[in-house]
């Protein structure tokens, strides 16, 4: 059996001596992806497509877009108008497969494509500011908000959670990213983890 | 001039000393001082030489106006030239230096310039250098040595070792300036509800109410500052950056900004940026952005010692600095009264020249103060050379001056009058609109979310400024839903007595005496306005490119109101009629480097690597950089260079299995019940009855008819696709077809997803290719009977799910074979633990693509955006019984022009020649012009034992097969005779391919 390789570990190793000032300001870790799922609809099946997501995951509703909803089985994540990300959903009984119909729409493993950084700590939303141009006060980005946006040129999500940032950043470019982000965090004083899962 | 510091007063920390170096002379100032008033509290009168006649110049101002104290600081690779000294926060060890002077500002040898200045007037450069010798050498000859005699400072050439970063800011409203009326819109707007963001250029709040001798209602400036200040740093809503300029505004209220991170630290911390660009985004913008202050022209009003009276009122007020022993204050406005008091408070004998016939209530105070008042009265020319020592004056009789009596003095504060800073309302194209009563432009109509308060507005009175920041704020916050009571906008103006407009001080009978300066930073004169007019140059944006007046980093601070007031009395029309040029970003300078943030060095941009980066490297290879991927380009062995290496790499691929990275190709998955359909509108080929299990090769084109990009397509389930393209066109294909989805053929059920970061690949290519694979795959019969070429098979490998197909990019038996991307590594580990005692090889971009030569396959090189279908010799692909993107225009007359260059194979003549990228092919030695075709990609080929290419020429193989062609490579100086072949140089009949 092949081996899985965390995406950021050597890149983390490498930042783990920069810490600097307070080293809670920001705390940067990777946190590898377990399973992503595309879930997608046609302009006419989302409604169904989204009862259906709530079913299986057992909420009311499938979240709007812009929005995440963390169940006790998985992470779901309305990242475009008819598109859903399933993350994180290890109970086999959750996967599309077992209902998508092409009719109804697509379902796409995505599960190696990103890698997930966690950024907690009072200075994180700061940080990611440096490089996000997306409002990030609570007001306007509460708990459960997901957006899109460039990240040094590079198209990245970030879900904000009840103590932390998810940053999903495409694999190739996240090591170039992780740097720049252990880098710009020294000067709020900062704490990079090693490489760890949810 | 000869400046002191008082023994009292000011906001500077007298218990803390700064050691400077001004000139490379240790000097001291105190913390709270800028470099202008520590350079003042020393006696030092002479900072800048000018810029065309080498003048020696003084402080003019005490801020970003400035346009005489202009220096350079720092030394080596952190030299910053053209820093205002009025601006630069004075810090322990701080270095400055005077510029554009040799050998220093004191004595400049430059200063002969002047003895020549009645030469040197507006078109000089145009007329002198440019007329009689026409042509661009005579011209570049002369630059050198102009250059060279005038100009600002010197950068270094050095790489900028100083870090920067950008940051994005959000806020309901962002107030730009924090004098009494920025002051009070934040603090009004905060407790209205709404998130604030207080911009201040300064390295304190307050502007003009630094200075400290005005009053706000009944309530000194200095408390009403200090407790609008506590109260504003204890609101939660509201964010204060100081040392921070806002130097544009843009669509949406997008403002920018720089911050000054640490250029005013002694020694910058670790990690900290020197500085920082920020992009804010508010809902809207509250501009209270003050006015500056102008002189008026007269004789030598560019001597050191002549500065702004509110210049030389914020050096005492604020710096505790007496700018001079004697003052004269000349104004013809009330605000000059202030500066006036202020150095009589100080112990300072002063005359006050007022140009106007009365002095209403503001002389009073001066007779209590004991000053002298000079009604109807203007200086006319400043005596002295490298320090003022008196001023000539003039009495008025009706319009007309009159040369009178001379007064000794050594600093003379001139007040012309303000000119609202309207700058940033012009970068939105707001015309500015000229106020006669006031004589100043005042912001025109504004059609976006911003509101204008304090000065910025035209509003003198201090209290009234307050009570304008309170209703902007007001306005804001309505504006966004917020209830709140609203405060009536008080009107601009508020002097008592009317400003009596004046821009220039003539004798009426001996004209101006010396230069009368407009701009003093580019040395931009009165008469050199009135030249420009007489010349033709009648418009004001005209005036402005001749002249140069208000251009580069002045943007019109000093002299633009003066200089068009001056046009209009040249050309009898009002100020108003005459109009103004646009002010244009940046407001202030910003280094290069702050836009640039991080985006330098390896970060200069994003770098994109396979799940085998590591391992590549472990294994020792050498990498290159595709597009922004970075690949393996050869793996040396010992002492090999490049072209050792690529042979050997392709000779054991030939013979033994090589294994090469190919993450990097484009991956798309195209999926949906019409997900054939799209495909067969997309590829120039058919792929309406591609069976499940198989690959076909496809050729997209552009809607003009031109080859856009190729690859490999993978059917793995009736609704189910695996495209592959180029690497360098992923991102390119991936949005063309998201956009004929969207915008032609949105009745699709069809969607496009990038996968190419889902899925890490191999090429294993050779003879002993599907052996190696045979050993690791799990359940997948890899037997020409099995998997023969195009086959598509999903399984296992070695415990994992893969996908493989077999296709050959080498002309080798060959497949590619994907895991998903957290396996990469591994795969690279037990595909090559099995390759390498098999004898194989790993092979970079270089082997890859010399392969790829031999066997004529067409790659970037070819496909480069000019060629057609048929150029590339594929015209055969394209189906003609169905419609595909570029299915029509490929047909244009100049598309199908049988004499186009086509693709060719190239070898040398004479056996040991080499071939070379980019080199021209001719008919015969007639070697001139473009030539009849070109070499695209050459590769040196054991097969062939020489050099070989791929090209293109005129007629393609209809018409040169096997005939003699001349290249010629212009740059690198060859040329010989090659010989067009076709470009398939091995197995053109695909034996090894379907082995």
């Amino acid at each position: 059996m092949l081996e899985m390789r965390p995406i950021l570990a050597e890149a983390a190793r490498g930042a783990l001596g920069e810490e600097a000032g307070d080293p809670g300001a920001v705390v940067l870790q990777e946190n590898a992806v377990h399973s992503l799922i595309q879930v997608s609809a046609w302009p006419h099946t989302h409604e169904r497509v989204a009862t259906q997501l709530a079913e299986s995951l057992g909420v009311d509703s499938a979240p709007e877009p812009g929005s995440a909803l963390i169940t006790s089985g998985a992470t779901i994540m309305r990242v475009q108008p008819l598109s859903w990300w399933l993350v994180d959903a290890d109970d086999p009984s959750l996967d599309p497969a077992q209902w998508m119909t092409a009719d109804l729409g697509t379902f796409l493993d995505l599960g190696h494509s990103r890698a997930r950084v966690a950024l907690s700590g009072p200075d994180s939303s700061t940080l990611l500011n440096r490089f996000l141009a997306i409002d990030l006060r609570p007001s306007v980005f509460p708990i459960g908000a997901v957006a899109t946006g460039a990240f040094h040129h590079v198209s990245v999500l970030l879900h904000r959670r009840e103590r932390d940032f998810h940053l999903y950043m495409p694999r190739g470019f996240a090591v170039s990213l992780f740097e720049l982000l252990t880098e710009t965090a020294a000067q709020f004083g900062s704490q990079v983890l090693p490489s760890g899962t949810h | 001039m000869s400046g002191y510091r008082l023994n009292s007063g000011g906001r500077v920390d007298r218990d803390h000393p700064l050691p400077f170096r001004w000139d490379s002379q240790a000097l001291t100032g105190l913390a709270g001082d800028t470099l202008a008033s520590a350079l003042l509290a020393n006696g030092v009168s002479v900072v800048g030489r000018s810029f065309k006649y080498h003048r020696p110049r003084g402080v003019t101002s005490a801020g970003v106006e400035e346009g005489g104290a202009i220096v350079t600081l720092n030394a080596g690779p952190w030299t910053e030239p053209n820093a205002k000294a009025t601006t630069v926060e004075l810090f322990k060890g701080l270095e400055a230096f005077g510029q554009n002077a040799w050998p220093s500002v004191r004595f400049d040898l430059g200063e002969v310039n002047g003895l020549f200045g009645r030469f040197f007037s507006a078109g000089f450069y145009y007329k002198t250098f440019m007329g009689p010798l026409r042509g661009t050498r005579a011209w570049m000859f002369y630059e050198y040595f102009i250059r060279r005699a005038a100009g600002m400072g010197t950068a270094s050439r050095a790489a900028d070792p100083d870090d920067y970063e950008t940051a994005h800011a959000f806020c309901d409203v962002l107030v730009i300036g924090s004098g009494p009326a920025g002051l009070e819109a934040a603090l009004t707007a905060a407790d209205s509800g709404l998130d604030v963001l207080l911009v201040e250029q300064d390295f304190e709040l307050g502007g003009d109410l630094l200075t400290g001798d005005q009053l706000i209602g009944d309530q000194p400036a200095g408390d009403w500052l200090r407790t609008r200040t506590a109260a504003l740093q204890a609101h939660e809503r509201i964010r204060i950056m100081r040392r921070t300029s806002a130097f544009g505004l843009y669509d949406n209220c997008v403002v920018g900004l720089v911050e000054r991170v640490t250029d005013h630290l002694p020694g910058a911390p670790a990690h900290l940026p020197r500085q920082r660009f920020w992009v804010v985004r508010p809902m809207r913008v509250i501009l209270a952005s003050g006015a500056l202050e102008r002189a008026f022209c007269f004789g030598d009003n560019d001597r050191p010692g002549v500065m702004t009276a509110s210049a030389a009122a914020a050096y005492i007020g604020r710096y505790g600095v007496a700018p001079g022993h004697r003052a004269v204050v000349a104004t013809n406005n009330d605000s000059g009264y202030r500066c006036a008091a202020l150095l009589a408070r100080n112990g300072i004998a002063t005359t006050v020249l007022e140009a106007r016939a009365e002095a209403g209530t503001a002389g009073e105070l001066l007779q209590e103060l004991g000053v002298e008042l000079r009604l109807g009265t203007a200086p006319l020319q400043a005596l002295g050379r490298t320090g003022l020592t008196g001023v000539r004056t003039a009495r008025a009789r009706g319009a007309a001056w009159h040369a009178d009596q001379q007064i000794d003095c050594d600093v003379l504060a001139v007040s012309g009058g303000w000119s609202p800073v309207v700058n940033l309302l012009s970068h939105r194209g707001v015309r500015p609109v000229y106020d006669a009563t006031l004589a100043a432009f005042l912001p025109g109509e504004i059609r976006e979310p911003i509101h204008v308060c304090g000065s910025a507005a035209g509003i003198w009175d201090a209290g009234d400024c307050v009570r304008s920041g309170q209703s902007a704020a007001i306005t804001a916050a309505r504006a966004l839903g917020f209830d709140a009571s609203l405060v009536t906008m008080p009107p601009a103006g508020g002097w008592p007595t009317p400003i009596r407009p004046l821009w220039e001080v003539r004798d009426e009978i001996g004209g101006v005496r010396g230069k009368s300066f407009v701009d003093p930073q580019h040395d931009v004169t009165s008469e050199d306005v009135r030249q420009a007019y007489r010349e033709g140059f009648v418009s004001v944006e005209h005036l402005k490119r001749y002249t140069t007046l208000g251009m580069a980093t002045d943007q019109g601070k000093v002299g633009n109101v003066i200089g068009l007031a001056l046009m209009a009395e040249a050309s009898g029309s009002t100020i108003a009629e005459t109009g103004t040029t646009t002010f244009r970003p940046p407001y202030t300078p910003v280094a290069l480097g702050a836009l640039a943030g991080r985006s330098a060095g390896s970060h200069w941009r994003p770098t994109r690597i396979t799940p085998m980066h590591r391992w590549h490297q472990r294994q020792g290879a050498r990498m290159t950089e595709a597009g922004l991927w970075l690949r393996p380009w050869y793996y040396p062995r010992g002492d090999e260079d490049l072209e050792a290496a690529y042979r050997r790499e392709m000779q054991i691929v030939r013979e033994r299995v090589g294994l090469v990275d190919v993450s990097t190709l484009g991956k798309i998955a195209v999926q949906g019940p019409d997900a054939a359909v799209f495909l067969n509108r997309v590829y120039v080929n058919g792929f309406l009855k591609l069976p499940v299990g198989k690959a076909r090769y496809g050729v997209m084109l552009r809607d003009d008819g031109v080859v856009m990009d190729d690859g490999t397509t993978w059917r793995l389930s009736d609704t189910d696709y695996f495209m592959t393209t180029t690497t360098a066109n992923a991102a390119a294909v991936l949005a063309w077809l998201e956009q004929l989805l969207e915008t032609r053929w949105p009745d699709l059920l069809v969607r496009v997803t990038s996968v190419t970061e889902q899925w890490a690949g191999f090429a294993v290519a050779g003879p002993r290719s599907r052996q190696i694979l045979a050993a690791l795959a799990d359940d997948i019969d890899l037997s020409d009977a099995g998997c023969p070429f195009m086959a598509v098979r999903q399984g296992l490998l070695q415990g994992v799910a893969c996908r493989i197909a077999r296709l050959s990019f080498s002309g080798e038996l060959a497949y590619e074979v994907y895991v998903p991307s957290g396996y990469g590594e591994a795969l690279a580990e037990v595909l090559w633990a099995t390759a390498g005692p098999q004898g194989g090889v790993l092979y970079g971009t270089e082997a890859l693509g010399a392969l790829r030569i031999e066997k004529g396959h067409v790659a970037g090189a070819e496909l480069d955006g000019r060629t057609t279908l048929d150029d590339l010799g594929m015209g055969r692909m394209a189906s003609t019984t169905k419609p595909f993107i570029g299915g029509v225009l490929r047909h244009r007359a100049g598309l199908a022009d049988p004499n186009r260059p086509r693709l060719v194979g190239i070898v040398p003549v004479e056996p040991g020649q080499r071939l070379r990228n980019g080199a021209l092919l001719f008919a015969d030695q007639n070697v001139s012009g473009h030539g009849i075709g070109w070499i695209s990609s050459v590769t040196y080929s054991h097969e062939c034992a020489g050099h070989i290419g791929l090209g293109f020429i005129a007629g393609g193989l209809a018409s040169w097969l096997d005939r003699t062609a001349v290249l010629s490579d212009p740059v690198r100086g060859d040329r010989f005779s090659v010989r067009v072949v076709a470009p398939c140089f091995v197995d053109p009949q695909g034996e090894r391919l379907y082995a």
